[in-house]
């Protein structure tokens, strides 16, 4: 069973210690998001239509609602150190950085820096050490392999936007999914309720975000269970039932297969770390 | 000694408005927001995209005005009255609403709540003036988050561009020959300007997202340069109106504001430094500020724009003694662009 060992939650965004042994279905974050080897066997990471390893060389760089999943070998868990950083605080705290923090390219081969930075970072977490220069050691780490992925990459792709609100049937349906969160949508009703066959609606939420209904929808859905998790004295079952799941154990199956762990060992582990980084 | 404050936080990039939005409310930790626009936005594209950027646990109420028909302060005190006192403010769409949002936090505040933050979101001539009569003027009225996207102009009629930059003309020459010493403020003054002449060349030829940009980009330094404080053609425009009526704030303003410069004080190497801006040619500043302004597309006197004669005499007084101006000179000002052709 997939465990969490270390999660710190702070201005930054999330940073977590997994021992993950089962495979993470397509989903994606607000954030941005980097993956890290520690121990144990090779991981890939699908991202867009990439194939990326995530070993003791290499990383994985996912920018922010870009879909992606997680795939184990099914047998050992690999202990990997996993970075969700939000686009502000990076920009905050950086003198040229994409608002977007969109990455150049998904791959990353770890270069010595990095791989300091990565010792460092996962020995804090391990200790659950609350020291100042945490925050300072992630942006460190998330501005080396920030540059690192645009190192050839074609800056085009820079000034690419998904303009998500040109289509009033994905504006609608975008509004939609917001509003009802707390209850089961029905993709074959949402996308009637904008004027669309299933297929087409699909096709073209896709066009417009990047990501299919559902997986907006579960990205919406992971965020506020996470929030609920580590702000509120909710029972987990309360907690799956406010998010429209018909039992606990609907709701830690969705939570298992889009974040990773359970949801009572994310909490379990869980907290908040109080550093704050000087602005600069 | 001069005091510099900028205490606003700006997001400027296409297409930036949820995600800036919804960084910002997670960072203030807000509860609840008070969403403030027009009421022609209720149902539109933008209060779609508003929405999608207030994070789900955010409860969110909304209030809406009548351009042009409500007055503001009322509907910003029965608001304060009435609701729940918000953490944040969203005001977005027009100057108006802006400036609704302000005076909502005003009212707020006033009533002993605890004040809001508030966010702007403005559509292409969404910034009010500053005010400088009353507390609501104070920097602290300014707001603490701007959201600046381009895209949510597309579709925005030329008449509308065409309006914001004269405006954004004006604030930034009044800005700039404000005898304040600001450098920043003289730097964003003239950086508006010199988009503002841009894109009025360009507004009647060309559409799309570059126009837009820039004359969004015109707008904040307009805005942001006003840290001086407000002009006597504002002052003078802003009396006219409230006896006018309507929103003819730009097309009052551009045919005063000629008048004004002649008549006013200004520095010889500042007004030498506009006259390079404003034209590039060896031309008079007054005379290439009025052939720019003159070129535009507006109504050509105070009469046609349906302002009251009776209401001149206000408005020469509201600017008497600011800027060297006196009644008599401002008078004249006015007389002259009265009913002239």
């Amino acid at each position: 069973m997939s465990q969490a060992i270390s999660v710190c939650h702070g201005e930054f965004g999330r940073a977590a210690l997994y021992r993950l042994d089962k495979d993470i279905i397509t989903h994606a974050h607000r954030e941005g998001h980097l993956i890290f080897y520690v121990d144990g066997p090779n991981a890939t990471c699908i991202s867009g239509k990439e194939n990326c390893v995530v070993d003791n060389e290499h990383a994985v760089a996912v920018s922010p609602w870009e879909p992606h999943s997680y795939h184990t070998d099914g047998k050992d868990p690999q202990i990997c150190l996993v970075l969700y950083i939000k686009p502000m605080w990076f920009l905050e705290n950086s003198s040229s950085a994409e608002f977007a923090l969109k990455f150049g390219r998904p791959d990353l081969t770890l270069n010595d820096e990095i791989k300091g930075y990565l010792n460092r970072l996962t020995c804090l977490l391990l200790d659950h050490e609350e020291e100042v220069r945490f925050d300072s050691l992630l942006f460190g780490l998330t501005k080396e392999c920030f540059d690192l992925s645009w190192a050839g990459a074609d800056e085009d792709y820079r000034g690419q936007i998904y303009d998500r609100f040109s289509d009033f049937r994905v504006r609608r349906s975008l509004r939609l999914i917001q509003e009802n969160m707390g209850e089961d949508v029905e993709m074959e009703e949402l996308a009637r309720n904008v004027g669309l066959s299933r297929p087409h609606f699909f096709k073209l939420f896709k066009q417009y975000t990047g990501v299919t209904p559902n997986v907006y929808m579960n990205t919406l859905r992971s965020e506020r269970a996470i929030e609920e998790l580590l702000n509120s004295n909710k029972t987990v079952t309360d907690i799956a039932f406010d998010l429209g799941f018909s039992s606990q154990a609907s709701f830690t199956r969705f939570f298992s297969s889009n974040v990773g762990i359970a949801p009572s060992e994310y909490r379990r582990v869980a907290h908040v770390s109080n550093g704050a980084f000087p602005m600069m | 000694m001069t005091l510099i404050t900028y205490p606003t936080r700006v997001h400027f990039a296409d297409g930036v408005l949820e995600e800036a939005l919804h960084s910002e409310l997670e960072r203030v930790g807000s509860g609840s927001a008070l969403l403030v626009s027009d009421e022609t936005l209720a149902e539109s594209a933008f209060m779609d995209r508003v929405l999608s950027g207030v994070p789900s646990r955010v409860l969110t109420d909304h209030v809406t005005f009548v351009a042009s028909e409500d007055a503001l302060r009322d509907v910003a005190q029965e608001t304060a009255r009435n609701r729940q006192s918000p953490d944040v403010i969203v005001a977005f769409g027009s100057a108006q609403a802006v400036e609704l949002g302000r005076k909502i936090r005003f009212s707020v505040d006033q009533a002993g709540a605890v004040r809001p933050v508030l966010f702007a979101l403005p559509a292409v001539d969404g910034l009010p003036d500053p005010c400088n009569r009353n507390l609501e003027s104070k920097q602290a009225g300014l707001p603490s988050v701007v959201i600046c996207d381009p895209t949510v102009s597309i579709g925005t009629g030329q008449g509308a561009s065409l309006r914001a930059t004269v405006m954004s003309l004006i604030r930034c020459v009044e800005a700039y020959l404000s005898l304040g010493y600001n450098p920043p403020a003289d730097g964003m003054a003239l950086d508006g300007l010199s988009r503002c002449i841009a894109s009025l060349e360009k507004i009647d030829k060309a559409a799309g997202l570059d126009l837009h940009r820039e004359v969004m980009a015109a707008g904040l330094n307009a805005f942001l340069s006003q840290e001086k404080g407000v002009g006597p053609a504002q002052t003078m425009t802003s009396s006219l109106l409230s006896e006018a009526g309507g929103d003819q704030r730009a097309a009052i303003a551009r045919l005063v504001l000629p008048g004004i410069m002649r008549a006013r004080a200004m520095d010889d190497g500042k007004a030498d430094v506009l006259r390079k801006v404003l034209s590039g040619v060896d031309e008079p500043l007054i005379d290439a500020t009025a052939r720019i302004l003159g070129g535009v597309e507006l109504p050509g006197n105070l009469a046609a724009l349906g302002v009251p004669h009776a209401a001149l005499d206000g408005a020469a007084k509201a600017v008497a003694g600011n800027a060297g101006l006196t009644y008599h000179n401002a008078r004249s000002v006015l007389e002259d662009v009265y009913e002239s052709v």
